[in-house]
């Protein structure tokens, strides 16, 4: 199979996926409702889409192409309001975060599709240790070649979105002492990681055919990048960040990739180069685990600061950005976020120490989400 | 001489309690491990298979009164753990933003109370002994449910349902069979005041007690914190004195035991769990209970009832799933998940069994029907239900083991 067609798509558009948990009432452990939430929904109108994912205890959401901070915010609490009120119906509960705090994998079950069953067989315990929650944000491009720019430009800033997004300290019942445990689910995935380094779409079409001809994989599905093209939607999809906990920070987390990508669409402030790569691991790293105290190496200069100071510095450099896109309340959330340095990480450590209980924080979490 | 002989034992040594006690655990663990792995039915229907046979060869006779009364607040103990933990499994927001369970729960259990009313009244039976065996046949076993649960590892709507509508159709019975027993004082005493308070006695007496043991059990919950295996023996302790309390007071165990789990699940919003902690001794006096349980079926019960009870056996499985079907897209699952629910409601066992054995405490030379055809159901359901449940739960996918 060779790759799908470039299909050119409107500039800094952009689309967001987040994946959900469902939770029993009772103790707040996932449960297995998907299918009965799919049937619920199927009745009601919203914008977007709602789709089941690989197991039962996981649905995905997503909206139609946006253009603005505001019609994420509708229609993300629109899809939201439309879920939770299903789920309501059927005593489940509803929420974001990377992990589940204290699930087991091995009591997880497959969603009833080929392809859920075919990629379980294939990755065995990992398939069902993948139970975790992520936000992907597409953005459009207008050519392939700008797809690449913009996908090499983007990865310095992947610190960023983990960090912002962080809400995965807890899983199998402990803390791990990470923002972001999540990520380490993904890490061991054989295709994880970040997408080759090349400017050109032929070059990437040359890679992806060797590799198809490996018989390592079969379409760009098989690829768990960081940052991956979609030719398909002509976007460039961000996959670092974990659900965060409400839908609202959701929006502002998108809105703030979007300012970026128009900051580096327009301006291309950076020549790119494979070394850019040097330090990404490390930052990736310190993102997951410090959040947004972690330590950021710049790739250019090798200047050191502290990802919430080089997040604030860039909320200025692509302030102009943010004012054409409309992005200015999602940008203003995002530098009030750095400025309290609570990410949803931090807030679930603090109701954690305060009640003492991951079921109840589990439980805290589900008001959040409908909030 | 005689003293120095008496060192010694008999011939044959007489065997006490414990050793019948014993031996009765010793087979119950077989079966039930014989029914799971090699005949992958449930381990209940092996428990309740040795109770029938421990009954045939004439054990429950050989129990003296003393004996008898031990036993009786064993099964109470038991029954009420379990119907605490069915009642604290019960989520009274769930029934407000979805009131179509608490339709579904009335219909099942109206179409179930009316179906064996009528059917009974064509085998001729006594319109009193009627209404009491229909009331009872209302509730769900909730110690199979329960059980099943936990065995089965089940999860999803129908799970969740049958412990809901389970604990609803528990409370229906008790409160009914209770209100009947107004009735009954009608026709043996004359006296106005008996009539009219003992049901009121019964009813406000296992709310205020249930209340009090909620409150205490959420009290120490909040002390120890959730996850404190040494609060669990405090709660344990709360039960055990709880069902002391009741049988003192001569209140009925099930409901307040069952209202105590709605009130300890529901005046809090953190989850409550401490029944997580039932584990293995939860586990063995649940063995205990569905032992003795099907212990005092005697086979002369099937010549008085078996026909009778065989007919309110099909009724009432008809009625639930009809109950369940009917308002089954309102309430927000399939047609396929509703029949599934309606056939899983299906067992009786140990609650329908305390609610008998009250009767005659109250009434010693109360219709004998009432004994035989309950009886004979529960025998026929305690090894048939769990099997149906079992299944219905595979057909929609919500088993685990």
């Amino acid at each position: 199979m060779s790759l799908e067609e470039f299909i050119p798509s409107k500039p800094c558009t952009f689309g967001v996926e987040l994946e959900m948990q469902l939770v029993n009432r009772h103790d707040y452990d996932l449960t297995k409702a998907a299918a009965d939430l799919m049937r619920l929904v199927a009745k009601e109108t919203h914008p977007g889409e709602i789709k089941p994912e690989m197991t039962e205890s996981m649905i995905e959401l997503s909206t139609d192409i946006c253009h603005h901070h505001s019609d994420a915010v509708t229609q993300l609490r629109r899809v939201r309001d439309v879920l939770v009120a299903a789920s309501e119906q059927l005593n489940v509960g509803l929420c974001g975060g990377g992990t589940h705090a204290f699930q087991r994998w091995s009591e997880r079950t497959i969603y009833d599709s080929p392809r859920f069953h075919f990629l379980s067989e294939l990755y065995g315990y990992l398939a069902k240790q993948f139970t975790v929650f992520g936000q992907h944000v597409h953005i459009g491009c207008p050519d392939p070649d700008s797809a690449l720019y913009l996908l090499h430009a983007m990865s310095r800033y992947i610190p960023h979105f983990i960090a912002l997004s962080a809400s995965s300290p807890y899983v199998q019942g402990v803390d791990t002492g990470f923002h972001s445990a999540r990520l380490n689910s993904v890490f061991a995935f054989p295709l994880s990681g970040r997408a080759p380094f090349v400017l050109k779409w032929e070059d990437f079409e040359t890679y992806f055919d060797k590799m198809v001809k490996t018989g390592v994989v079969e379409s760009m599905k098989d690829f768990y990048w960081d940052i991956r093209p979609k030719p398909g939607f002509g976007t460039i999809e961000v996959r670092v960040m974990d659900t965060p906990l409400s839908v609202d920070r959701a929006a502002a987390i998108a809105c703030y990739i979007q300012s970026l990508a128009r900051y580096l669409l327009e301006e291309r402030p950076f020549v790119l180069s494979e070394d850019d790569y040097l330090v990404y691991t490390f930052n990736r790293f310190e993102a997951c685990r410090f959040g947004l105290d972690g330590a950021y190496v710049d790739p250019q200069t090798g200047e050191r600061t502290t990802l919430g100071q080089h997040v604030a510095q860039t909320l200025e450099i692509i302030k102009p950005h943010a004012a054409v896109l409309e992005a200015e309340a999602a940008c203003e959330e995002i530098r009030q976020l750095v400025a309290s340095g609570k990410n949803d990480a931090v807030w679930l450590r603090e109701v954690h120490a305060d009640a003492k209980s991951l079921n109840e924080m589990v439980r805290q979490q589900c008001l959040r989400w409908a909030a | 001489m005689t003293s120095e002989l008496s060192l010694f034992p008999g011939w044959p040594p007489a065997p006490d309690p414990v050793f019948f006690a014993g031996l009765a655990l010793v087979f119950a663990g077989l079966a039930g491990e014989i029914c799971f792995r090699k005949l992958r039915l449930p381990r209940i229907t092996g428990y309740a298979v040795v109770g029938l046979v421990g009954g045939t060869l004439g054990l429950s006779s050989m129990l003296d009164a003393q004996t008898s009364a031990a036993i009786r607040l064993l099964i109470d103990l038991a029954l009420g753990l379990l119907l605490f933990e069915l009642g604290s499994r019960l989520n009274l927001k769930w029934m407000r933003a979805n009131p179509w369970i608490i339709v579904t729960s009335a219909l099942e259990a109206l179409l179930t109370f009316v179906a064996v009313y009528v059917v009974l009244r064509v085998f001729s039976v006594s319109p009193l002994t009627a209404v009491l065996i229909a009331s009872i046949s209302m509730a769900t076993s909730p110690a199979v449910v329960i059980q099943l649960k936990n065995e089965l590892r089940a999860e999803g709507q129908v799970t969740e349902r049958l412990l809901a509508l389970a604990a609803l159709n528990s409370v229906y019975a008790v409160v009914a069979v209770k209100l009947v027993y107004g009735w009954m004082h009608q026709a043996y005493h004359s006296s106005f005041w008996v009539v009219l308070f003992h049901p009121l006695y019964l009813l406000i007496g296992s709310i205020v007690l249930a209340f009090v043991l909620a409150k205490a059990c959420n009290l120490v919950f909040r002390k120890f914190g959730s996850h404190d295996h040494h609060a669990f023996v405090v709660l344990i302790g709360l039960i055990m004195l709880m069902v002391a309390l009741v049988h003192m007071l001569k209140l009925p165990n099930s409901l307040t035991l069952l209202l105590a789990g709605i009130i300890f699940r529901n005046v809090e919003e953190r989850p409550q769990l401490w029944p997580a902690y039932f584990g293995t001794a939860g586990w063995l006096l649940a063995v205990v209970l569905f032992v003795l349980t099907s212990l005092a079926f005697q086979w002369e019960y099937l010549v008085i009832g078996g026909l009778a009870a065989l007919a309110i056996i099909v009724v009432r499985s008809l009625a639930k799933v009809v109950g369940t079907v009917a308002v089954a897209h309102q309430a927000g699952i399939s047609y396929k998940q509703a029949v599934a629910l309606g056939f899983s409601l299906c067992p009786m066992a140990s609650l329908a069994f305390v609610l008998v054995a009250d009767t005659y405490d109250i009434y010693p030379q109360f219709d004998p029907m009432l004994k035989a055809v309950v009886m004979c159901a529960i025998a026929v359901l305690q090894l048939v239900g769990p099997l149906v449940v079992y299944w219905a739960l595979a057909l929609v996918g919500e088993r685990k083991d």
